[in-house]
């Protein structure tokens, strides 16, 4: 009985053992994949190229007309061939005759508006010259009045120099044998000095203020010139501002130059025929007009130099006596002149050349920049901090040098008043009140030629900047000469307009061709776009279609292709390609070009490209889907392996790296050596396949 | 006397204690001895209801080279039949390689039963010259181990063309002599005058092999089979030596091919192989028994 039950429970424990076995052999063949196999062949792989394209005309025209005109009639359609001549749109002859008269109308203002521009200039031109004769005439005028008065100044000092002299002697004749000959050369000496430092003085004084005159001058030019456009910074250097001479002494002369025609200087500051006068700058001594009283301290000599040119009488109208040859009558040898200060040109017209003119600068390299656009406040105050930045040491040794000759005269005054008082207290005689009398009357006239000098040295720079500023030139005005342009257009139009008047509103075909495009509406206005397009069939016809770039590698020009019709009843074998160009816009698009013979295709129909390239035989090649890519886009295949296991001969799939050497859209040609002709490629399975997976062949 | 009678009882009963205490002292070692014995038994049961990664904690020093000593629990902390499931679902391997097993236990056994019974009852009631010879012999080789044989047996299989096929272990153990000396003792312990009736009742050899001697040495050759049974179930070197072919393997061979990830799997594996050869060992127990006693018999 026991033994009964162990024989039913091992017969059972085998059975169960059967059932398992037989279960999971079916559960293990659930994840086998089902694959389906080819071996490698041997053929060639061939690259068709197929698209769809259109036909176009090889060349095309455009037919336009005037704008807003209204259209009545088209008398084409879309796809019409024409002939040239024929009738392809009207236009309203009525609105075309209104705009006519309009354009007339238009044109007549348009004229008187020319006249008003061309009046303006010319008023304006003549206000401008005399503003700047103005200027010219009154910086005549106050340097004149100042040398007059400089010479007065100093033939009182000569004076009252004389009379103490005199007195001297006269003392010293009577107390002879006194040591009165040894104090004179003191005191003469002394007088020596004091005018030369003065002299000196002046000089400095003159010099400092043109200086100053001169940067203003400078920061003007620089914010004009930045205002203007042209550079947002120009430094201008020392050399382009500084009066032009041999020697830095010469800075401080005053030259005023007045050059006159007739040789006649009298003339030339006649007031009545100042209005006239057109002054001229010269360009390397304009800034140095304002160059003052020139001190030649060897001399004490004061020289303004005034010469008059290219005054015409007739201009000047000139006829009395100048007052300006003053050095010919001053002994001391006190001479206004004006040396190429001013060119006062009346047979130049209305020519004005500004002497502060962008080109007398010097652009500073480091600094300069173009300014096309407007400049800011910060902009040209950082200009003029550049100018004065510039100037700032030549202006501190100005001061300088004024500050010294100062103290050096009031020295030099100091020393000779002191001798003066002693010589008084060591002489007690009755002519002591008389001797002190005309030494004060000297020092009196002394101040006085000083006061004088620096205010002819005012007059000077006052008057010199005025005429500069005349000479400033005025914005450009272009004004007359474009509305004379748009006169000119207007005619133009005009001339159109009645053109097509006279063709009755009337627009003809001037080819032969076919209409490709209509863009006017009947009762809509005309544009100033393309009215009709029409394709020039003198000219021939082309297919052309887009391709990809993978389809442009296997197609180039002059490749034989097969052009068929959409619906198929046109066929043309073995067609050149003429051309396969890139598209400019779309990268990886390229455009096919055939030429077609003539009477096959109509423009505009549907037509389709056949080529099939073939490529050498391969020994190696696969289905396309037995190809497959890793993690590292290496390709490879799949082959069926026959492997020992428990289970008995298993097939594995087993990968196999390959080099792809062609493809198309079906197989794939590989490098021989790693497949062999018979072995198994798996082209498809019912479950994905990897690398030893257990595969079986349907 | 009665006094006498009575002193003499409570000697009895001491030395009745003493004999009790003395047997308990004798039994305990071997119940731990076959505590440890069965330990292995509990090991592979306890470790068919793991998870995989408790098998992987506790294993880790002894399969992954892990730090520390192994370690094994009387019962699993998640038990589980995963393992169990899986290798009786998923693995199709087990059970080419168990019926593999049976097959070769099985025709190893027909094998000796068909060639073993004649032989060790020739050798057991016939006297012809060398017969002592030949026993002699047979106890030699039976005392060989395998890796003696191996090269013999390998150039001779090789020779007969039996390489990587299950003949190549089926037939060196058919003829293996352990179970012709089993059988051999159990025909000798026949009474003669049993053999001898039968003859004069008219029985040939044959009748008396097959009615007589067959019968009345059944316990020889069933326990002879059983130990017959377990050797081939538990083949591992003859397979492992003569089999290439994976297919061809039996299930001792299953085990070396489990790693620690599917440990679950061996232990199950190891679980379901021990299952047959129980149920034979149960059922034939008895004859075993007697098997092992007579194979323990001197000459």
């Amino acid at each position: 009985m026991k033994n009964g039950k162990l024989v039913r429970a091992t017969a059972m424990f085998f059975a169960l053992m059967l059932c398992f076995t037989i279960l999971s052999r079916a559960a293990d063949q659930l994840s086998v994949a089902a694959v389906t196999t080819e071996r490698p062949q041997n053929r060639m792989i061939e690259h068709t190229v197929r698209t769809s394209g259109k036909i176009v005309q090889n060349q095309e025209l455009a037919v336009t007309t005037l704008p807003d005109q209204r259209v009545t009639a088209i008398y084409v359609r879309e796809g019409q061939r024409v002939e040239k001549g024929d009738l392809l749109f009207e236009v309203d002859t009525a609105l075309l005759e209104e705009k006519i008269l309009d354009q007339q109308l238009e044109m007549e203002k348009q004229e008187l508006q020319v006249k008003d521009a061309k009046s303006q200039k010319e008023v304006s031109a003549q206000q401008k010259a005399n503003s700047q004769a103005q200027a010219a005439e009154q910086y005549s005028l106050s340097t004149r009045q100042a040398g007059v008065q400089l010479s007065r100044a100093k033939q009182q000092l000569d004076q009252a120099k004389e009379k103490l002299k005199k007195f001297r002697e006269s003392a010293k004749s009577e107390e002879t044998g006194e040591a009165g000959g040894t104090d004179s050369e003191v005191e003469e000496a002394l007088l020596q000095a004091l005018e030369e430092k003065t002299d000196a003085y002046v000089a400095a004084q003159g010099e400092l203020r043109t200086l100053e005159w001169e940067i203003e001058n400078a920061v003007y030019t620089a914010k004009q010139n930045a205002a203007n456009g042209m550079t947002a910074t120009a430094a201008l250097t020392a050399e382009d501002r500084v009066f032009t001479g041999a020697a830095e002494e010469e800075y401080s002369s005053v030259d005023i130059q007045i050059e006159n025609d007739d040789e006649t200087p009298a003339e030339i500051m006649d007031e009545s025929g100042s209005d006239s006068l057109d002054v001229v700058l010269d360009e390397s001594e304009d800034l140095g007009m304002d160059g003052g009283l020139s001190g030649d301290g060897s001399e004490g000599d004061f020289e303004f130099d005034i010469e008059v040119e290219d005054v015409t009488s007739s201009d000047t109208g000139i006829g009395g006596e100048s007052n300006s040859d003053v050095g010919d009558r001053n002994d001391s040898g006190l001479d206004l002149g004006a040396e190429t200060m001013g060119d006062l040109d009346s047979n130049e017209g209305n020519e004005i050349a500004p002497d502060f003119s962008a080109d007398d600068m010097i652009v500073d390299d480091a600094s300069a920049q173009t300014a096309s656009q407007p400049v800011t406040p910060e902009e040209l105050a950082r200009i003029e901090q550049t100018v004065r930045a510039d100037y700032s040491q030549r202006l501190e040794e100005a001061q300088q040098k004024a500050a010294d000759a100062q103290s050096e005269k009031e020295a030099a005054e100091a020393a000779l008043v002191k001798y003066q008082q002693e010589q008084l207290a060591a002489d007690h005689s009755e002519n002591t009140q008389t001797a002190r009398q005309l030494a004060a009357d000297v020092q009196a006239a002394q101040q006085a030629y000083e006061d004088a000098a620096l205010a002819a040295n005012e007059a000077a720079v006052t008057s010199g900047r005025a005429v500069a500023t005349a000479n400033i030139a005025d914005p450009s005005n272009s004004s007359d000469r474009m509305s004379e342009i748009t006169y000119e257009q207007m005619e133009l139009t005009l001339a159109k307009l009645e053109g097509l008047k006279e063709a009755r509103g009337k627009v003809r075909a001037e080819a032969d061709g076919q209409i490709t495009k209509i863009n006017i509406m009947t009762g809509e206005k005309t544009t100033d776009t393309t009215a009709l397009l029409m394709a020039d069939l003198s000219k021939g016809y082309r297919f052309t279609a887009d391709i990809t770039k993978e389809q442009q590698k296997y197609i180039g020009t002059g490749d034989l292709v097969r052009l068929s019709s959409g619906d198929g009843k046109t066929r043309l074998e073995d067609l050149p390609v003429e051309s396969v160009t890139a598209d400019e816009n779309d990268e990886g698009i390229y455009h096919v070009t055939v030429q077609i013979p003539e009477n096959t295709f109509e423009p505009g129909m549907n037509v389709n490209l056949d080529f099939i390239r073939k490529s050498e035989a391969y020994s190696v090649t696969v289905p396309l889907s037995a190809l497959h890519l890793d993690d590292k886009q290496q390709p490879y295949v799949l082959t069926v392996e026959e492997h020992d296991s428990i289970m008995g001969a298993e097939r594995r799939a087993g990968k196999i790296s390959v080099t792809v050497l062609e493809q198309n859209e079906s197989y794939a040609a590989l490098a021989e050596g790693v497949i062999g002709s018979s072995q198994e490629i798996i082209v498809q399975s019912d479950k994905a396949v990897d690398n030893g997976s257990r595969v079986r062949i349907e | 006397m009665a006094d006498i009678g009575k002193m003499d009882n409570p000697e009895k009963e001491g030395l009745r204690m003493a004999k009790k205490i003395m047997k308990g002292i004798t039994y305990l070692p071997l119940i731990l001895l076959a505590g440890i014995i069965c330990f292995p038994v509990l090991f592979a049961a306890t470790g068919v209801f793991m998870q995989q990664w408790e098998l992987e904690d506790y294993l880790a020093p002894v399969l992954a080279g892990a730090e520390g000593m192994a370690d094994w629990p009387l019962l699993p902390y998640a038990p589980t039949l995963r393992s169990l499931v899986e290798l009786l679902m998923d693995s199709p391997q087990f059970f080419v390689m168990f019926w593999n097993s049976l097959k070769i236990s099985l025709c190893i056994l027909a094998g000796q039963t068909i060639f073993g019974v004649p032989t060790a009852w020739g050798l057991a009631r016939f006297e012809f010259p060398g017969r002592r010879a030949i026993l002699l012999l047979y106890i030699v080789l039976m005392l060989m181990p395998f890796q003696v044989l191996m090269l013999p047996q390998y150039l001779v299989l090789d020779r007969f063309h039996l390489l990587d096929t299950h003949a190549a272990v089926i037939l060196p153990a058919v003829f293996s002599t352990f179970p012709v000396f089993i059988m051999y003792r159990f025909f000798c312990g026949i009474s003669e005058e049993i053999l001898e009736a039968a003859r004069i009742d008219g029985a040939g050899q044959l009748q008396v092999f097959l009615w007589i001697g067959v019968p009345l040495g059944a316990a020889g050759i069933v326990s002879s089979g059983i130990l017959g049974f377990l050797e081939s179930w538990n083949l591992i070197e003859q397979p492992m030596t003569f089999l290439k072919t994976k297919s061809l393997w039996p299930l001792s061979l299953f085990l070396p091919e489990i790693g620690l990830e599917e440990a679950g799997l061996g232990f199950a594996a190891a679980f379901l192989m021990l299952v047959p050869a129980l149920l034979l060992f149960l059922s034939g127990q008895e004859y075993l028994e007697q098997g092992i006693a007579a194979a323990a018999l001197k000459e």
